[in-house]
Protein backbone atom coordinates (compact mmCIF):
# COMPACT_ATOMS: atom_id res chain seq x y z
CA UNK A 1 0.00 0.00 0.00
CA UNK A 2 1.09 3.56 -0.39
CA UNK A 3 2.55 3.49 3.13
CA UNK A 4 6.12 4.11 2.86
CA UNK A 5 6.27 4.97 6.46
CA UNK A 6 6.07 1.54 7.40
CA UNK A 7 9.07 1.32 6.39
CA UNK A 8 10.38 3.04 9.76
CA UNK A 9 8.86 1.05 11.99
CA UNK A 10 10.50 -0.86 15.22
CA UNK A 11 12.89 -2.81 13.08
CA UNK A 12 14.65 -5.72 14.82
CA UNK A 13 16.29 -4.34 17.96
CA UNK A 14 18.55 -4.26 20.60
CA UNK A 15 18.03 -7.39 22.87
CA UNK A 16 15.71 -6.07 26.22
CA UNK A 17 14.22 -9.44 27.86
CA UNK A 18 16.12 -11.74 29.23
CA UNK A 19 14.47 -15.36 28.95
CA UNK A 20 15.22 -18.31 31.32
CA UNK A 21 16.20 -21.26 29.07
CA UNK A 22 17.77 -18.36 26.64
CA UNK A 23 16.94 -16.25 23.50
CA UNK A 24 15.29 -18.87 21.95
CA UNK A 25 12.45 -18.93 24.71
CA UNK A 26 11.60 -15.13 23.02
CA UNK A 27 10.40 -17.39 20.07
CA UNK A 28 7.72 -19.28 22.38
CA UNK A 29 4.53 -17.33 21.91
CA UNK A 30 5.00 -17.28 18.10
CA UNK A 31 5.67 -21.13 18.18
CA UNK A 32 3.47 -21.78 20.46
CA UNK A 33 0.69 -20.11 18.28
CA UNK A 34 2.15 -21.93 14.74
CA UNK A 35 1.51 -25.41 16.41
CA UNK A 36 -2.12 -24.33 17.83
CA UNK A 37 -2.67 -23.30 14.77
CA UNK A 38 -2.32 -26.54 13.49
CA UNK A 39 -3.40 -27.97 15.86
CA UNK A 40 -6.79 -26.50 15.44
CA UNK A 41 -7.59 -26.03 11.94
CA UNK A 42 -5.09 -29.45 10.78
CA UNK A 43 -6.27 -31.69 12.89
CA UNK A 44 -9.33 -30.78 14.50
CA UNK A 45 -10.92 -29.49 11.40
CA UNK A 46 -11.68 -25.85 13.22
CA UNK A 47 -11.39 -22.82 11.05
CA UNK A 48 -12.23 -20.39 13.42
CA UNK A 49 -10.49 -16.86 13.69
CA UNK A 50 -11.27 -16.38 17.18
CA UNK A 51 -9.79 -19.63 17.99
CA UNK A 52 -6.63 -18.71 17.08
CA UNK A 53 -6.88 -15.27 18.81
CA UNK A 54 -7.16 -17.64 22.46
CA UNK A 55 -4.22 -19.37 21.14
CA UNK A 56 -1.89 -15.92 20.52
CA UNK A 57 -3.05 -14.80 24.34
CA UNK A 58 -2.22 -17.94 25.37
CA UNK A 59 1.15 -18.50 23.63
CA UNK A 60 1.42 -14.59 25.20
CA UNK A 61 1.20 -15.93 29.10
CA UNK A 62 3.20 -18.86 28.65
CA UNK A 63 5.99 -16.52 27.11
CA UNK A 64 5.94 -14.28 30.42
CA UNK A 65 6.19 -17.21 32.30
CA UNK A 66 9.58 -17.48 31.13
CA UNK A 67 10.92 -13.97 31.44
CA UNK A 68 13.68 -13.15 33.63
CA UNK A 69 12.83 -10.17 36.54
CA UNK A 70 10.46 -7.65 36.15
CA UNK A 71 7.09 -8.46 33.65
CA UNK A 72 6.71 -4.69 32.85
CA UNK A 73 9.20 -4.75 30.00
CA UNK A 74 7.61 -7.98 28.27
CA UNK A 75 3.88 -6.44 29.18
CA UNK A 76 5.06 -2.76 27.39
CA UNK A 77 6.70 -4.79 23.97
CA UNK A 78 3.16 -6.03 23.97
CA UNK A 79 2.08 -2.91 23.69
CA UNK A 80 4.66 -2.11 20.97
CA UNK A 81 4.15 -4.59 18.76
CA UNK A 82 0.36 -3.41 18.78
CA UNK A 83 1.19 -0.05 18.12
CA UNK A 84 3.38 -0.70 15.03
CA UNK A 85 2.20 1.02 11.57
CA UNK A 86 2.18 -2.49 9.30
CA UNK A 87 -0.50 -3.96 11.73
CA UNK A 88 -2.75 -1.05 11.53
CA UNK A 89 -1.67 -1.15 7.87
CA UNK A 90 -3.37 -4.36 6.96
CA UNK A 91 -6.33 -3.73 9.21
CA UNK A 92 -7.33 -0.21 7.53
CA UNK A 93 -6.76 -2.55 4.10
CA UNK A 94 -9.08 -5.35 5.35
CA UNK A 95 -11.83 -2.22 6.10
CA UNK A 96 -11.82 -0.43 3.21
CA UNK A 97 -11.38 -3.16 1.08
CA UNK A 98 -13.97 -5.40 2.72
CA UNK A 99 -16.47 -2.52 2.14
CA UNK A 100 -15.90 -2.10 -1.37
CA UNK A 101 -16.11 -5.38 -2.06
CA UNK A 102 -18.96 -5.95 -0.66
CA UNK A 103 -20.76 -3.29 -2.59
CA UNK A 104 -19.88 -4.39 -5.58
CA UNK A 105 -21.22 -8.07 -4.43
CA UNK A 106 -24.31 -6.64 -3.93
CA UNK A 107 -24.52 -4.80 -7.03
CA UNK A 108 -24.69 -7.86 -8.80
CA UNK A 109 -20.76 -7.43 -9.95
CA UNK A 110 -20.43 -11.55 -9.47
CA UNK A 111 -23.60 -11.54 -11.92
CA UNK A 112 -21.87 -9.71 -14.25
CA UNK A 113 -18.35 -11.78 -14.45
CA UNK A 114 -20.84 -14.80 -15.00
CA UNK A 115 -22.18 -13.36 -17.84
CA UNK A 116 -18.58 -12.15 -18.93
CA UNK A 117 -17.33 -15.68 -18.64
CA UNK A 118 -20.60 -17.19 -20.32
CA UNK A 119 -20.72 -15.09 -23.49
CA UNK A 120 -16.51 -15.45 -23.52
CA UNK A 121 -16.93 -19.14 -23.62
CA UNK A 122 -15.16 -19.52 -20.69
CA UNK A 123 -15.85 -22.74 -18.59
CA UNK A 124 -14.24 -24.35 -15.16
CA UNK A 125 -11.01 -25.00 -17.17
CA UNK A 126 -9.79 -21.49 -17.75
CA UNK A 127 -11.69 -19.65 -15.14
CA UNK A 128 -9.12 -20.39 -12.28
CA UNK A 129 -6.23 -19.49 -14.32
CA UNK A 130 -7.99 -16.13 -16.01
CA UNK A 131 -8.68 -15.10 -11.97
CA UNK A 132 -4.92 -15.65 -11.31
CA UNK A 133 -3.95 -13.34 -14.41
CA UNK A 134 -6.80 -10.77 -13.22
CA UNK A 135 -6.27 -10.88 -9.30
CA UNK A 136 -2.26 -10.28 -10.30
CA UNK A 137 -3.03 -6.98 -12.29
CA UNK A 138 -6.04 -5.92 -9.82
CA UNK A 139 -2.76 -6.72 -7.10
CA UNK A 140 -0.14 -4.95 -9.21
CA UNK A 141 -2.60 -1.82 -9.70
CA UNK A 142 -3.84 -1.16 -6.32
CA UNK A 143 -1.04 -2.69 -4.85
CA UNK A 144 -2.46 -4.58 -1.95
CA UNK A 145 -2.76 -8.05 -1.71
CA UNK A 146 -5.37 -8.55 1.51
CA UNK A 147 -7.51 -6.38 -0.68
CA UNK A 148 -7.29 -8.40 -3.76
CA UNK A 149 -7.92 -11.45 -1.96
CA UNK A 150 -10.88 -9.69 -0.16
CA UNK A 151 -12.41 -8.50 -3.75
CA UNK A 152 -11.58 -11.20 -5.70
CA UNK A 153 -13.08 -14.21 -2.97
CA UNK A 154 -16.23 -11.98 -2.67
CA UNK A 155 -16.63 -11.74 -6.60
CA UNK A 156 -14.75 -14.26 -8.64
CA UNK A 157 -14.79 -16.66 -6.31
CA UNK A 158 -18.45 -17.47 -6.64
CA UNK A 159 -18.68 -16.65 -10.06
CA UNK A 160 -15.67 -19.24 -10.47
CA UNK A 161 -17.69 -22.26 -8.33
CA UNK A 162 -20.58 -21.30 -9.78
CA UNK A 163 -19.64 -22.01 -13.47
CA UNK A 164 -18.45 -25.31 -12.17
CA UNK A 165 -14.70 -24.67 -11.26
CA UNK A 166 -13.08 -26.46 -8.19
CA UNK A 167 -13.08 -23.74 -5.05
CA UNK A 168 -10.10 -25.07 -3.88
CA UNK A 169 -8.11 -24.07 -7.19
CA UNK A 170 -10.02 -21.18 -7.55
CA UNK A 171 -8.81 -19.78 -3.64
CA UNK A 172 -5.48 -20.64 -5.07
CA UNK A 173 -5.39 -18.55 -8.18
CA UNK A 174 -6.97 -15.94 -5.63
CA UNK A 175 -4.13 -15.67 -3.19
CA UNK A 176 -1.36 -16.77 -6.11
CA UNK A 177 -2.53 -13.51 -7.91
CA UNK A 178 -2.44 -11.77 -4.32
CA UNK A 179 1.44 -12.93 -4.15
CA UNK A 180 2.01 -11.53 -7.15
CA UNK A 181 0.63 -8.14 -6.80
CA UNK A 182 2.60 -7.71 -3.00
CA UNK A 183 5.64 -8.70 -4.94
CA UNK A 184 5.84 -6.36 -7.86
CA UNK A 185 3.38 -3.43 -7.52
CA UNK A 186 5.02 -0.26 -7.44
CA UNK A 187 2.54 1.27 -4.71
CA UNK A 188 2.64 -2.30 -2.49
CA UNK A 189 4.21 -1.18 0.91
CA UNK A 190 6.07 -4.51 0.88
CA UNK A 191 8.10 -3.54 -2.08
CA UNK A 192 8.76 0.05 -0.73
CA UNK A 193 9.83 -1.60 2.49
CA UNK A 194 12.04 -4.21 0.48
CA UNK A 195 13.76 -1.08 -1.75
CA UNK A 196 13.81 1.42 1.42
CA UNK A 197 15.91 -1.59 3.62
CA UNK A 198 18.03 -2.35 1.05
CA UNK A 199 19.24 1.02 -0.13
CA UNK A 200 17.38 0.94 -3.60
CA UNK A 201 15.07 2.91 -5.15
CA UNK A 202 11.04 1.95 -5.96
CA UNK A 203 11.70 1.93 -10.11
CA UNK A 204 14.99 -0.13 -10.13
CA UNK A 205 13.43 -2.97 -7.71
CA UNK A 206 10.52 -3.11 -9.27
CA UNK A 207 12.13 -3.63 -12.74
CA UNK A 208 14.83 -5.89 -11.43
CA UNK A 209 12.29 -8.16 -10.03
CA UNK A 210 10.45 -8.69 -13.24
CA UNK A 211 12.30 -11.51 -14.27
CA UNK A 212 11.51 -13.54 -11.63
CA UNK A 213 7.82 -12.87 -11.19
CA UNK A 214 7.08 -13.72 -14.94
CA UNK A 215 9.01 -16.82 -15.08
CA UNK A 216 6.64 -17.76 -11.82
CA UNK A 217 3.39 -16.31 -13.32
CA UNK A 218 3.75 -18.06 -16.75
CA UNK A 219 4.80 -21.48 -15.05
CA UNK A 220 1.81 -20.76 -12.68
CA UNK A 221 -0.83 -19.83 -15.30
CA UNK A 222 0.24 -23.38 -16.88
CA UNK A 223 -0.57 -24.87 -13.77
CA UNK A 224 -3.34 -23.60 -13.06
CA UNK A 225 -5.01 -25.01 -16.40
CA UNK A 226 -3.48 -28.03 -16.14
CA UNK A 227 -4.56 -28.17 -12.22
CA UNK A 228 -8.25 -27.77 -13.34
CA UNK A 229 -8.23 -30.63 -15.76
CA UNK A 230 -6.89 -32.77 -13.65
CA UNK A 231 -9.19 -32.33 -10.17
CA UNK A 232 -12.46 -31.27 -10.96
CA UNK A 233 -13.62 -31.39 -7.60
CA UNK A 234 -16.57 -28.73 -7.78
CA UNK A 235 -19.83 -30.20 -5.78
CA UNK A 236 -21.72 -27.55 -7.69
CA UNK A 237 -25.40 -29.37 -8.88
CA UNK A 238 -25.97 -29.12 -12.09
CA UNK A 239 -29.46 -27.27 -11.61
CA UNK A 240 -27.60 -24.45 -9.06
CA UNK A 241 -24.61 -24.16 -12.17
CA UNK A 242 -28.20 -23.43 -14.38
CA UNK A 243 -29.62 -21.18 -12.18
CA UNK A 244 -26.67 -19.09 -11.86
CA UNK A 245 -26.37 -18.74 -15.62
CA UNK A 246 -29.90 -17.61 -15.45
CA UNK A 247 -29.59 -14.80 -13.35
CA UNK A 248 -26.23 -13.72 -15.44
CA UNK A 249 -26.88 -10.15 -16.00
CA UNK A 250 -24.23 -7.66 -18.20
CA UNK A 251 -25.39 -4.81 -16.44
CA UNK A 252 -23.27 -5.70 -13.38
CA UNK A 253 -20.15 -5.33 -15.73
CA UNK A 254 -20.96 -1.29 -14.61
CA UNK A 255 -18.98 -1.95 -11.64
CA UNK A 256 -15.40 -1.94 -14.13
CA UNK A 257 -16.09 1.55 -13.43
CA UNK A 258 -15.56 1.32 -10.12
CA UNK A 259 -13.00 -1.35 -10.12
CA UNK A 260 -11.26 0.82 -12.77
CA UNK A 261 -11.62 4.37 -9.99
CA UNK A 262 -9.29 2.51 -7.73
CA UNK A 263 -6.97 0.86 -9.90
CA UNK A 264 -6.53 4.41 -11.29
CA UNK A 265 -6.40 6.50 -8.69
CA UNK A 266 -3.61 3.98 -6.49
CA UNK A 267 -1.52 3.67 -9.85
CA UNK A 268 -1.41 7.93 -9.89
CA UNK A 269 -0.20 7.63 -6.34
CA UNK A 270 -2.99 8.41 -4.40
CA UNK A 271 -3.36 6.56 -1.12
CA UNK A 272 -5.05 3.30 -0.72
CA UNK A 273 -7.36 4.60 1.57
CA UNK A 274 -8.45 6.95 -1.02
CA UNK A 275 -8.41 4.99 -3.86
CA UNK A 276 -11.24 2.86 -2.56
CA UNK A 277 -12.76 5.02 -1.07
CA UNK A 278 -13.45 6.90 -4.73
CA UNK A 279 -14.16 3.72 -5.71
CA UNK A 280 -17.19 2.56 -2.69
CA UNK A 281 -18.12 6.40 -3.94
CA UNK A 282 -18.51 5.48 -7.39
CA UNK A 283 -20.29 1.61 -6.89
CA UNK A 284 -22.75 3.28 -4.45
CA UNK A 285 -24.04 5.97 -6.69
CA UNK A 286 -23.65 3.03 -9.89
CA UNK A 287 -25.48 0.99 -7.85
CA UNK A 288 -28.55 3.53 -6.77
CA UNK A 289 -28.56 5.57 -10.38
CA UNK A 290 -28.87 2.44 -12.30
CA UNK A 291 -30.81 0.13 -9.93
CA UNK A 292 -28.25 -2.52 -9.72
CA UNK A 293 -29.19 -2.30 -5.78
CA UNK A 294 -31.27 -0.62 -3.01
CA UNK A 295 -29.63 2.06 -0.55
CA UNK A 296 -31.16 -0.69 2.14
CA UNK A 297 -28.40 -3.61 1.00
CA UNK A 298 -25.17 -1.01 1.54
CA UNK A 299 -26.42 0.26 4.93
CA UNK A 300 -29.72 -0.20 6.50
CA UNK A 301 -30.86 0.57 10.25
CA UNK A 302 -33.40 -2.41 11.23
CA UNK A 303 -35.80 -0.90 13.80
CA UNK A 304 -37.51 -3.44 16.28
CA UNK A 305 -41.06 -3.10 15.69
CA UNK A 306 -43.58 -1.99 18.26
CA UNK A 307 -41.31 0.25 19.59
CA UNK A 308 -41.13 4.81 19.34
CA UNK A 309 -38.80 4.35 17.01
CA UNK A 310 -40.39 2.11 14.32
CA UNK A 311 -43.54 4.15 14.80
CA UNK A 312 -41.45 7.56 14.20
CA UNK A 313 -38.35 6.34 12.07
CA UNK A 314 -40.49 3.87 9.83
CA UNK A 315 -40.56 4.36 6.37
CA UNK A 316 -37.57 6.83 6.32
CA UNK A 317 -34.81 6.27 3.67
CA UNK A 318 -32.29 3.28 5.07
CA UNK A 319 -34.77 2.48 7.80
CA UNK A 320 -36.33 -0.74 8.20
CA UNK A 321 -38.79 -2.18 10.75
CA UNK A 322 -38.39 -5.46 11.67
CA UNK A 323 -39.25 -7.76 14.65
CA UNK A 324 -37.40 -7.31 17.85
CA UNK A 325 -34.78 -10.27 17.76
CA UNK A 326 -33.51 -9.24 13.81
CA UNK A 327 -33.07 -5.43 14.84
CA UNK A 328 -29.53 -3.88 14.16
CA UNK A 329 -27.26 -2.18 11.29
CA UNK A 330 -26.67 -3.50 8.21
CA UNK A 331 -25.59 -3.55 4.74
CA UNK A 332 -22.50 -4.38 2.49
CA UNK A 333 -20.85 -1.07 4.25
CA UNK A 334 -21.73 -2.76 7.71
CA UNK A 335 -21.19 -6.73 6.94
CA UNK A 336 -18.23 -5.92 4.22
CA UNK A 337 -16.25 -4.05 7.23
CA UNK A 338 -17.53 -5.79 10.91
CA UNK A 339 -16.47 -9.36 8.66
CA UNK A 340 -13.06 -8.60 9.21
CA UNK A 341 -13.47 -7.57 13.37
CA UNK A 342 -12.02 -10.64 14.98
CA UNK A 343 -8.83 -11.10 12.22
CA UNK A 344 -7.83 -7.65 13.18
CA UNK A 345 -7.77 -8.54 17.11
CA UNK A 346 -5.50 -11.64 15.83
CA UNK A 347 -3.14 -9.64 14.01
CA UNK A 348 -2.38 -6.93 16.49
CA UNK A 349 -1.65 -9.94 19.04
CA UNK A 350 0.36 -11.88 16.37
CA UNK A 351 2.14 -8.54 15.87
CA UNK A 352 2.71 -8.28 19.06
CA UNK A 353 4.02 -12.12 19.75
CA UNK A 354 6.89 -11.13 16.43
CA UNK A 355 8.07 -8.03 19.08
CA UNK A 356 8.53 -10.33 21.84
CA UNK A 357 10.75 -12.48 19.54
CA UNK A 358 12.52 -9.23 18.48
CA UNK A 359 13.30 -7.92 21.87
CA UNK A 360 13.68 -11.51 23.32
CA UNK A 361 17.19 -12.01 20.81
CA UNK A 362 15.88 -14.98 18.94
CA UNK A 363 16.70 -13.30 15.58
CA UNK A 364 19.97 -12.26 16.72
CA UNK A 365 21.07 -15.48 17.47
CA UNK A 366 19.72 -16.78 14.21
CA UNK A 367 21.74 -14.26 12.54
CA UNK A 368 25.11 -14.97 14.26
CA UNK A 369 24.35 -18.64 14.10
CA UNK A 370 23.88 -18.66 10.03
CA UNK A 371 26.67 -15.67 9.21
CA UNK A 372 28.80 -17.83 10.77
CA UNK A 373 28.38 -21.34 9.71
CA UNK A 374 26.00 -21.54 7.27
CA UNK A 375 26.60 -18.60 4.99
CA UNK A 376 30.47 -19.49 3.59
CA UNK A 377 30.16 -18.80 -0.40
CA UNK A 378 28.17 -16.52 -2.24
CA UNK A 379 25.76 -19.25 -3.14
CA UNK A 380 25.46 -20.52 0.16
CA UNK A 381 24.92 -16.73 1.48
CA UNK A 382 21.94 -16.56 -0.93
CA UNK A 383 20.46 -20.02 -0.51
CA UNK A 384 20.25 -19.03 3.44
CA UNK A 385 18.67 -15.41 2.63
CA UNK A 386 16.00 -17.23 0.84
CA UNK A 387 15.47 -19.75 3.15
CA UNK A 388 15.88 -17.20 6.18
CA UNK A 389 13.18 -15.28 4.65
CA UNK A 390 10.80 -17.50 4.12
CA UNK A 391 11.19 -18.99 7.14
CA UNK A 392 11.00 -16.16 9.27
CA UNK A 393 7.49 -14.68 7.38
CA UNK A 394 5.97 -18.41 7.93
CA UNK A 395 6.26 -17.73 11.34
CA UNK A 396 4.90 -13.76 11.70
CA UNK A 397 2.12 -14.34 9.01
CA UNK A 398 2.32 -11.11 7.74
CA UNK A 399 4.73 -9.87 5.07
CA UNK A 400 5.38 -6.51 5.78
CA UNK A 401 6.45 -7.84 9.04
CA UNK A 402 8.25 -10.21 8.57
CA UNK A 403 9.90 -7.98 5.62
CA UNK A 404 10.82 -5.43 8.68
CA UNK A 405 12.27 -7.79 10.88
CA UNK A 406 14.67 -9.64 8.88
CA UNK A 407 15.70 -6.52 6.59
CA UNK A 408 18.65 -5.92 8.13
CA UNK A 409 20.21 -9.19 7.65
CA UNK A 410 19.38 -9.35 4.43
CA UNK A 411 21.51 -6.19 4.24
CA UNK A 412 24.17 -7.59 6.64
CA UNK A 413 24.77 -11.11 4.72
CA UNK A 414 24.35 -9.33 1.51
CA UNK A 415 26.71 -6.27 1.73
CA UNK A 416 29.92 -9.33 3.12
CA UNK A 417 29.60 -10.66 -0.49
CA UNK A 418 29.06 -7.26 -2.73
CA UNK A 419 25.31 -8.60 -3.44
CA UNK A 420 24.02 -5.05 -4.89
CA UNK A 421 20.66 -3.82 -3.23
CA UNK A 422 18.29 -4.43 -5.84
CA UNK A 423 19.63 -8.44 -6.10
CA UNK A 424 18.82 -7.89 -1.88
CA UNK A 425 15.41 -6.58 -1.93
CA UNK A 426 14.65 -8.96 -4.40
CA UNK A 427 14.85 -11.90 -2.51
CA UNK A 428 14.11 -10.48 0.47
CA UNK A 429 10.53 -9.24 -1.10
CA UNK A 430 9.81 -12.07 -3.07
CA UNK A 431 10.05 -14.40 -0.53
CA UNK A 432 8.07 -12.14 2.15
CA UNK A 433 5.10 -11.99 -0.25
CA UNK A 434 4.91 -15.71 -1.54
CA UNK A 435 4.98 -17.20 2.32
CA UNK A 436 2.27 -14.67 3.50
CA UNK A 437 -0.77 -16.34 1.36
CA UNK A 438 0.02 -20.02 1.69
CA UNK A 439 0.15 -21.57 5.22
CA UNK A 440 -3.21 -21.83 7.04
CA UNK A 441 -2.34 -19.32 9.70
CA UNK A 442 -1.08 -16.65 6.91
CA UNK A 443 -2.89 -13.25 7.11
CA UNK A 444 -3.50 -13.52 3.10
CA UNK A 445 -5.46 -17.02 3.41
CA UNK A 446 -7.10 -15.85 6.91
CA UNK A 447 -8.80 -12.59 5.17
CA UNK A 448 -10.09 -15.29 2.31
CA UNK A 449 -11.69 -17.56 4.61
CA UNK A 450 -13.33 -15.12 6.41
CA UNK A 451 -14.44 -13.24 3.07
CA UNK A 452 -15.86 -16.85 2.22
CA UNK A 453 -17.47 -17.85 4.86
CA UNK A 454 -19.27 -14.63 4.22
CA UNK A 455 -20.63 -15.78 0.80
CA UNK A 456 -23.02 -18.91 2.65
CA UNK A 457 -25.20 -16.01 4.09
CA UNK A 458 -24.74 -14.52 0.81
CA UNK A 459 -25.76 -16.20 -1.56
CA UNK A 460 -28.46 -19.11 -1.69
CA UNK A 461 -26.77 -21.74 -3.82
CA UNK A 462 -23.61 -21.02 -1.86
CA UNK A 463 -23.35 -23.83 0.90
CA UNK A 464 -20.73 -24.83 3.50
CA UNK A 465 -19.15 -27.26 1.40
CA UNK A 466 -17.95 -25.01 -0.96
CA UNK A 467 -16.17 -23.03 1.81
CA UNK A 468 -12.50 -23.84 1.55
CA UNK A 469 -10.90 -24.15 4.89
CA UNK A 470 -7.18 -22.47 5.54
CA UNK A 471 -5.60 -25.77 5.61
CA UNK A 472 -6.48 -27.31 2.21
CA UNK A 473 -5.01 -23.77 0.14
CA UNK A 474 -1.18 -24.22 0.77
CA UNK A 475 -1.07 -27.02 -2.03
CA UNK A 476 -2.37 -24.91 -4.68
CA UNK A 477 -1.09 -21.26 -4.57
CA UNK A 478 1.47 -21.96 -6.94
CA UNK A 479 2.96 -18.66 -8.09
CA UNK A 480 3.61 -18.62 -4.18
CA UNK A 481 5.70 -21.92 -4.08
CA UNK A 482 7.21 -20.85 -7.51
CA UNK A 483 8.31 -17.75 -6.57
CA UNK A 484 10.27 -19.65 -3.72
CA UNK A 485 11.44 -22.10 -6.00
CA UNK A 486 12.87 -19.40 -8.69
CA UNK A 487 14.61 -17.84 -5.96
CA UNK A 488 16.72 -20.85 -4.57
CA UNK A 489 17.32 -21.94 -8.44
CA UNK A 490 18.81 -18.32 -9.05
CA UNK A 491 20.70 -18.40 -6.10
CA UNK A 492 22.00 -21.41 -6.84
CA UNK A 493 22.83 -20.82 -10.40
CA UNK A 494 23.52 -17.26 -10.05
CA UNK A 495 20.47 -16.05 -12.43
CA UNK A 496 19.94 -12.42 -12.17
CA UNK A 497 22.53 -11.93 -9.74
CA UNK A 498 24.04 -8.38 -9.35
CA UNK A 499 26.86 -7.10 -7.70
CA UNK A 500 28.10 -3.56 -6.35
CA UNK A 501 30.71 -3.71 -9.07
CA UNK A 502 27.69 -4.58 -11.39
CA UNK A 503 26.06 -1.38 -10.73
CA UNK A 504 25.28 0.19 -7.77
CA UNK A 505 21.29 0.62 -6.97
CA UNK A 506 20.29 4.22 -7.01
CA UNK A 507 20.27 5.10 -2.93
CA UNK A 508 24.26 3.63 -2.36
CA UNK A 509 26.67 6.72 -1.42
CA UNK A 510 29.93 6.18 -0.72
CA UNK A 511 31.17 6.96 2.50
CA UNK B 1 11.26 0.78 -18.38
CA UNK B 2 11.14 -1.92 -21.35
CA UNK B 3 14.98 -1.87 -21.35
CA UNK B 4 15.12 -2.35 -16.98
CA UNK B 5 12.32 -5.38 -17.62
CA UNK B 6 14.34 -7.16 -19.27
CA UNK B 7 17.76 -6.20 -18.67
CA UNK B 8 19.89 -9.04 -16.89
CA UNK B 9 18.36 -11.86 -17.86
CA UNK B 10 21.21 -13.98 -17.26
CA UNK B 11 24.30 -16.09 -15.00
CA UNK B 12 26.39 -14.52 -13.43
CA UNK B 13 29.26 -15.85 -12.22
CA UNK B 14 29.83 -16.21 -8.01
CA UNK B 15 33.78 -15.49 -9.07
CA UNK B 16 33.91 -12.10 -11.29
CA UNK B 17 37.02 -10.91 -12.38
CA UNK B 18 38.55 -7.71 -12.66
CA UNK B 19 40.94 -5.97 -14.63
CA UNK B 20 44.05 -4.03 -13.40
CA UNK B 21 42.71 -0.15 -13.29
CA UNK B 22 39.46 -0.85 -13.15
CA UNK B 23 37.99 1.61 -10.51
CA UNK B 24 35.22 0.04 -8.56
CA UNK B 25 32.41 0.80 -5.77
CA UNK B 26 32.07 -1.97 -3.43
CA UNK B 27 31.94 -2.93 0.19
CA UNK B 28 35.08 -3.31 2.56
CA UNK B 29 33.97 -6.30 4.20
CA UNK B 30 36.89 -7.23 6.40
CA UNK B 31 40.12 -5.39 7.85
CA UNK B 32 42.43 -7.64 9.65
CA UNK B 33 44.61 -4.79 11.64
CA UNK B 34 46.84 -3.55 8.40
CA UNK B 35 44.66 -4.46 5.47
CA UNK B 36 41.27 -4.39 4.09
CA UNK B 37 39.39 -7.31 1.94
CA UNK B 38 36.45 -6.41 -0.18
CA UNK B 39 34.64 -9.89 -0.92
CA UNK B 40 32.75 -9.90 -4.45
CA UNK B 41 30.85 -12.96 -4.36
CA UNK B 42 33.71 -15.74 -4.26
CA UNK B 43 36.36 -13.34 -5.49
CA UNK B 44 38.67 -11.27 -3.03
CA UNK B 45 40.35 -8.36 -3.80
CA UNK B 46 42.46 -6.93 -0.71
CA UNK B 47 42.29 -3.25 -0.18
CA UNK B 48 45.35 -0.94 0.67
CA UNK B 49 45.01 2.08 2.69
CA UNK B 50 41.59 0.76 4.36
CA UNK B 51 40.95 1.36 7.73
CA UNK B 52 38.69 -0.27 10.58
CA UNK B 53 35.90 2.38 10.13
CA UNK B 54 35.29 1.40 6.65
CA UNK B 55 33.96 -2.20 6.72
CA UNK B 56 30.52 -3.10 5.45
CA UNK B 57 30.67 1.30 4.26
CA UNK B 58 31.20 1.46 0.71
CA UNK B 59 34.87 2.51 -0.91
CA UNK B 60 36.10 3.63 -4.07
CA UNK B 61 39.12 1.27 -5.35
CA UNK B 62 41.31 0.89 -8.00
CA UNK B 63 42.58 -2.44 -8.95
CA UNK B 64 45.94 -2.82 -9.27
CA UNK B 65 46.44 -6.75 -10.06
CA UNK B 66 44.01 -9.30 -10.31
CA UNK B 67 44.46 -13.50 -10.70
CA UNK B 68 41.99 -15.12 -12.61
CA UNK B 69 42.96 -18.62 -11.67
CA UNK B 70 42.46 -17.75 -8.18
CA UNK B 71 40.14 -15.20 -7.93
CA UNK B 72 42.12 -12.62 -5.82
CA UNK B 73 43.24 -9.37 -6.51
CA UNK B 74 45.54 -6.30 -5.37
CA UNK B 75 43.22 -2.83 -5.12
CA UNK B 76 43.83 0.26 -3.43
CA UNK B 77 41.24 2.97 -1.70
CA UNK B 78 41.38 6.05 -4.54
CA UNK B 79 42.03 8.91 -2.89
CA UNK B 80 40.06 12.29 -3.54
Amino acid sequence: MNQPESAKAVTASQTTIEFRGGKALSALPILFFIAWAIFQSGLLGISATGGLIVGMLVGLILGMLFVKGDWKEYANTVFEGMAQPVAVTAIVAWLWAGMFAGTLQVGAFVDGLGWLAVAAGIGPLLFPAITFLLAALLATGIGTGYGTVIAFVALFFPAGVALGADPVIMFGAILSGAVFGDNLAPVSDTTIVSAVTQDSDVGGVVASRFKYAIIAAILSLIAYVIASAMFSGSTIAPEVAEAFRAQTNPAGLLHLLSMGVVIFTAIAGRHIIEAISWGLIVAIVVNLVFGLAPGTDMLVFNVAEGGWAAATFGGWPLVEVVAAADAGVGGSLYDGALGFAELAVLILLVIAGAQIMMRGGAFHALEDWLLGTVAKTVRSAEMVMVTVTASINAAITINTAAQIAVAPYIATIGKRFNINGYRRANILDANTSALGYIFPWAGGVLVGYTQMTALVEQYDWFSTDMVVAPIQAWPWVFHGWLLVIVFLVSAWTGFGREYTTDRLSNRSTTS
Amino acid sequence: MSKGLFANWRFRSSTPTFEPGEQLEVYLTNFDGSRGEARVGDTILEVEGASAGQVDQLVEITVDSFDKSAHRGQARIRSG
